[in-house]
């Protein structure tokens, strides 16, 4: 139990970039663009992917700063899954950057301050690490939510997403408490003891974890806490979208998966039938929402509700096959979505016009490549072969099923019928439509096209090549918590 | 038991005594409201304006470079009481967050906070 400064070392490295981008932030000229600190950003998160790829066949579990926080298999991957989602969301900035006038090097810092707290979040050894981690992740992107402030929905956004995100934190920081009265520590080990029939202190830890659980699954957008999503979303600068939509539900998710099995066993029936609940309602709500949507960014963020309600399933089966699952499902998730808005990016215009489905009418046949890399990324969010969202979905939903939820499953797959409902209208308005516009505008942006090819032929690779990555994703599991409990004998 | 009853019947004689009063003042007194009686007497400033005045956005700035130093010095004072006892790690996880501190400052500093026009 002492420093270890070498554990965190992405951290650390993420956190001084972050603060030499707002530096020099203050001192970039007017109308300029800082190119060098993009060009740094990047290679910054290259090097730093590498570096937690090769970390992530370490096997066992260490600990740095004094105990709080927690390195293993499971942190790195979900740091790894962190680290493409920002590189992938910096290739498509600059130009739409450019294009909406907000292009600053302060825009790098922040997302790298972002990126620093969602790793505490979810390599956090105690509640209060974690809860330092939700703020450190969300104070910037209220900021970057808020950043169009010419364009009237994003400072809605920002105010928003601030004012509810500031509720959720007291309400987990009041459940936090909670914990801390009933079991005398903050430690996640420390949850072992929350067997609610022998401890004398069960409401209290009943309504402290339920508090935790709210303020976390409000994060990560699930019913019925997901109402901010899809005006958050519409109004954000569409690659902090893309990042929110992405990176923090990877946090979120980490975090939660980081507290479900620090839990004991004998919890877990009385918590299931209220994740189980959850779950549908979150399914139901992004499916059935997403089918009035015009707009394609406030259908996407429906959907990506839908998605935290997939991923919640294989949370709820406990078992090897779900973490698998949710893992894949989160990697896959990222390629698809980061993919799906750098289109809209490359499609649209300044001040977010040409956004809505009208606006894509024919678009698939005049621009192919885009066209037919949003096509693959639809339908990966739908779950069709040979994409690697059927293979996440299909892992989850097999893992409910041999958990014995085959109900759930069920639904799950009822909830994939409904969303074709929405996903096909944008095949449709790309392939099957007449233009609707008189004057063509030729969608600009070459990172934005970077972005969008590599997502799409790793959504492609993904779907094809399955098993080395569902090994390696099996052993972070392995290593610190196969079962329910197993974490509070962690070392 | 007995100690507290004394308090009792003196918290009640005393807010009896004092809602009779102010009632009597109230229902018996003469009521003619002129303008001067209604401003405060001998309490404070004269009023000058609506109180509801919107402050000006340059506040604002100044509060947060107030959290800035009150953080510091809330966090550095404990610090500074152990500081033998901890070592040379804590001088130099101190150090970083100082690092960080002056970092947020310089940026006020270049992006004009500091100046008030």
């Amino acid at each position: 139990m002492d420093f270890r400064v070498g554990l965190v070392a992405v951290e650390v490295a993420l956190s001084l970039l972050a603060l030499l981008f707002i530096l020099l932030g203050a001192w970039q000229r007017p109308n300029t663009s800082p190119t060098g600190a993009w060009a740094v950003a990047v290679l910054a998160l290259i090097a730093l992917g590498g570096f937690s790829l090769s970390s992530s066949g370490i096997d066992g579990v260490a600990r740095s700063f004094y105990g709080l926080v927690v390195s293993d298999r499971l942190g790195a991957f979900l740091g790894l899954f962190s680290l493409i989602s920002g590189l992938l969301v910096l290739f498509m900035s600059p130009a739409y950057l450019s294009r909406e006038g907000i292009h600053k090097a302060e825009y790098y810092g922040l997302v790298f301050l972002s990126l620093v707290g969602g790793f505490f979040m979810f390599k956090a050894a105690s509640l209060l690490t974690l809860f330092l981690g939700l703020e450190v992740l969300s104070m910037p992107l209220y900021v970057l939510c808020g950043l169009k402030r010419n364009f009237g929905k994003s400072p809605e956004a920002g105010l928003k997403y601030f004012y509810l995100g500031a509720f959720f934190s007291a309400v987990m920081l009041y459940g936090i408490s909670f914990l801390y009265g009933a079991l005398g520590t903050v430690n996640l080990e420390g949850l072992a003891a929350l067997a609610i029939s022998s401890n004398r202190h069960g409401l209290m830890c009943a309504f402290g974890l339920a508090l935790l659980l709210c303020g976390l699954a409000f994060k990560a957008g699930l019913a019925p806490f997901h109402a901010w999503v899809p005006d958050v979303y519409e109004g954000a600068p569409t690659t902090i979208t893309a990042f929110m939509a992405t990176f923090v539900k990877v946090a979120a998710f980490g975090a939660l998966i980081r507290i479900l099995f620090s839990l004991p066993p004998d919890i877990l029936p009385v918590l299931k039938p209220f994740g189980w609940l959850v779950a549908v309602l979150t399914m139901f709500a992004g499916n059935l929402g997403a089918l009035y949507q015009t707009n394609i960014k406030r259908l996407l963020a429906f959907s990506s509700i839908a998605h935290a309600g997939y991923l919640l399933v294989g949370l709820l089966s406990f078992n090897a096959l779900g973490q698998q699952g949710v893992l894949y499902y989160l990697l896959a998730y990222t390629f698809m979505n980061v993919g799906a808005f750098a289109v809209v990016i490359a499609f649209g215009q300044r001040g977010e016009e040409n956004v809505t489905l009208d606006d894509l009418r024919g678009m698939g046949l005049r621009h192919p490549f885009l066209g037919v890399a949003m096509a693959l990324f639809i339908l990966s969010m739908i779950g069709i072969p040979p994409t690697a969202g059927f293979v996440g979905k299909y892992y989850l939903f097999a893992a409910a099923l041999s958990a014995g939820m085959p109900v759930l499953a069920v639904i799950g797959v009822l909830n994939s019928v409904i969303s074709l409902g929405y996903y096909l209208r944008v095949l449709v308005a790309l392939f099957m439509m007449p233009e609707a516009r008189a004057v063509i505008i030729p969608p600009k942006g070459f990172g934005a096209k970077v972005a969008v090819a590599a997502c799409a032929v790793l959504v492609l690779w993904f779907g094809c090549f399955v098993s080395s990555p569902i090994a390696a994703f099996q052993g972070a599991f392995s290593q610190s918590m196969l079962q329910p409990g197993t974490i509070a004998r962690l070392p | 038991m007995y100690t507290v009853v004394p308090l009792l019947i003196l918290f009640v004689l005393s807010s009896v005594t004092a809602i009779v009063f102010v009632l009597a003042n109230r229902l018996l007194g003469p009521q003619a409201m002129t303008p001067s009686k209604l401003e405060p007497f001998e309490c404070g400033v004269e009023v000058y304006g609506p109180v509801r005045q919107p402050l000006h956005v340059r506040f604002y700035l100044v509060a947060l470079l107030f959290v800035l130093f009150d953080v510091e010095s809330v966090f550095f004072f404990p610090w500074a009481v152990i500081l033998k006892d901890l070592g040379l790690v804590a001088g130099v996880e101190m150090l970083a967050f100082l690092l960080f501190l002056v970092g947020a400052l310089a940026y006020a500093w270049k992006k004009g906070a500091l100046e008030w026009d």
